[in-house]
């Protein structure tokens, strides 16, 4: 678009008398941008190409010679790009560089301080001044804005699910589980329970009661966990994805491909997917590291962060950590997590879990 | 003659322990309750013991086994719990159960149970060496005594005594012992 005005100003433009050739550059220089970033779409993410756009824009209004160079609305659409791909700052950075930028090739196109002094004039370079500064700052904010927008409507439809998988579970689990263990009850009290055929038939109808019971509590455990993903290291893995893409934080995540699944991997993914949320949200670090190994059966899980460490008062009884803990617990492992308060030397947190326990049915 | 008051919020659970507890000589049902609210009315019915589901609507049984404790001194408690069996018979010691028992239990086992609480024993599940020690991590160092006494039956004026303390304090550190220890069902 940016192209297509600069080529009509510089067809019907009066002000600037340019020869074919300078045309010719500009349109063949605006259509190979559009093309490039069309055909690589890694290239409108690059700082590099930014740069360079920004810069070969400028070259091209100070090879016009003239600060009002129809080439002006080109060079301001080079400021789109690095404006909303990236966090506001580097938008407004951009914006503030191309001013400058701008600026430095009208002093150096020769601005006639003289004519200046007519208010329309000064008006004009002023404005042509402030327009970048303006587009790139709105840009970036209302991208900023967009991106929030789209974060949200994740979280939220995540929460919908997460919501709905919770109701049914506490349905299966307030009636569906309390019938199956009445009946037992009832049927555990008959008389003759365990001799003559009746007590046969009474034997075999208990024990398929407690397998439905069972049943129903690796499905509860299922319903609990995290979008069908059953092993272990895959939660943790789609997990850390989200929480990178939602901060910006790095998170690495290493496994020893034991994959791990059973309804008890639900409570050491929670553990882990909690660990690092609070890594990302409170500690503040350059990255964050998680490993997950097994040995001699048990299960270790290490989230290690490079942040600011614990705080002065670590608070135990958070729901959060409380809840970590209690599911360490129900898997018979333990949970400790260790950094100097406000050490700087980052925070680790350490599950370690008996294997068997996350194959069983652990509620 | 064992006087049972039956708490559970599911219909099937009391249609069903009514139906078990009515048939076994020495032991009558005197009331059911649905809510916490609906058992501290029965207490008037005077039951021996109370067997009180933990996972009750708006309360859970720990809450409601101190408040039935309060009502009526003489009342046996024990906890008919799905879940965390194992996690429950800290906190349940601590509130005063006189029991914890497993829903998936046959009916001998709870008749057996409700026997064990009238007589003044009590019934609980062994404790794994391991949430022992992940219990103990969550708590203050100043609270294990009390923990300890608790956990071994004295109750509250013997801990007010020995440990020096206001009776209103030792009741307020259980209270917050009890908010670390109980166990979350989502």
């Amino acid at each position: 678009m940016g192209t297509a005005v600069a080529a009509l100003l510089l067809i019907f433009h009066e002000v600037t008398d340019q020869d074919g050739l300078y045309a010719l550059v500009v349109v063949a220089y605006g259509a190979g941008t559009a093309a490039g970033v069309a055909i690589r779409r890694g290239l409108s993410a690059n700082p590099a190409f930014w740069l360079f756009d920004g810069a070969f824009a400028l070259a091209l209004v100070l090879a016009g010679g003239n600060w009002r160079s129809p080439v002006y609305l080109l060079a301001l659409t080079a400021l789109i790009l690095p404006a909303t791909a990236g966090p506001r700052w580097r938008g407004v950075a951009a914006t503030g560089a191309f001013a400058v930028g701008y600026l430095t090739v009208a002093l150096f196109t020769g601005v006639d301080w003289n004519t200046l002094d007519t208010t329309p004039r000064l008006e004009s370079f002023s404005a042509h001044l402030s327009l970048p500064l303006l587009l790139g700052i709105g840009l970036a904010y209302m991208a900023e804005l967009l991106r929030h927008l789209d974060r949200e409507r994740v979280r939220s439809s995540e929460l919908a699910l997460e919501a709905e998988r919770r109701r049914l579970a506490r349905e299966l689990h307030d009636s569906a589980k309390q019938r199956i263990h009445a009946a037992h009850l009832v049927l555990s009290s008959l008389p003759g329970n365990g001799t003559g055929p009746a007590g046969d038939a009474i034997a075999l109808a208990l024990g398929e009661l407690e397998s439905a019971g069972a049943e129903m509590d690796s499905s509860l455990a299922n319903l609990r966990s995290v979008s069908g993903e059953t092993t272990l290291a895959g939660a943790v893995r789609i997990r850390a994805a989200r929480l990178e893409a939602a901060t910006g934080i790095p998170i690495e995540v290493s496994d020893d491909e034991t994959s791990l699944t059973g309804s008890g991997v639900n409570h050491a993914f929670h553990i882990v997917s909690e660990a690092m949320t609070n890594a990302v949200r409170h500690a503040g670090p350059s990255k964050v590291v998680v490993s997950l190994t097994v040995s001699a059966g048990m299960l270790s899980a290490v989230v290690e962060d490079d942040g600011i460490g614990l705080p002065r008062e670590t608070p135990w009884d958070s729901q959060g950590i409380r809840s970590m803990l209690e599911r360490a617990e129900f898997l018979g492992g333990s949970l400790a997590v260790t950094g100097e308060p406000s050490g700087g030397q980052g925070t680790q947190v350490r599950l370690v879990a008996p294997v068997d326990s996350l194959l069983e049915q652990a509620q | 003659m064992i006087r049972v008051l039956v708490v559970d919020d599911h219909p099937a659970m009391r249609t069903g322990l009514n139906s078990v507890l009515r048939r076994e000589p020495g032991m009558v049902v005197c009331a059911l309750a649905a809510d916490g609210a609906e058992a501290i009315a029965a207490v008037e019915h005077d039951p021996d013991v109370a067997l009180v589901d933990y996972h009750l609507a708006g309360e859970d049984g720990i809450a409601l086994c101190q408040r039935l404790k309060k009502q009526d001194l003489e009342l046996r408690v024990l906890l008919y719990s799905a879940h965390a069996r194992q996690g429950l018979a800290l906190p349940a010691r601590l509130a005063g159960a006189d029991g914890v028992l497993d829903k998936g239990a046959p009916a001998h086992d709870l008749l057996e149970a409700i026997r064990t609480v009238a007589r003044g024993d009590s019934v609980f599940p062994e404790t794994a060496p391991e949430l022992v020690r992940v219990g103990r991590s969550r708590i203050a160092e100043h609270d294990l005594p009390l923990l300890g006494m608790l956990a071994d039956g004295a109750n509250r004026d013997e801990v007010s005594l020995v440990m020096h303390m206001q009776p209103g304090e030792v009741e307020a550190r259980v209270e917050r012992l009890l908010e670390m220890l109980k166990p979350r069902i989502g």
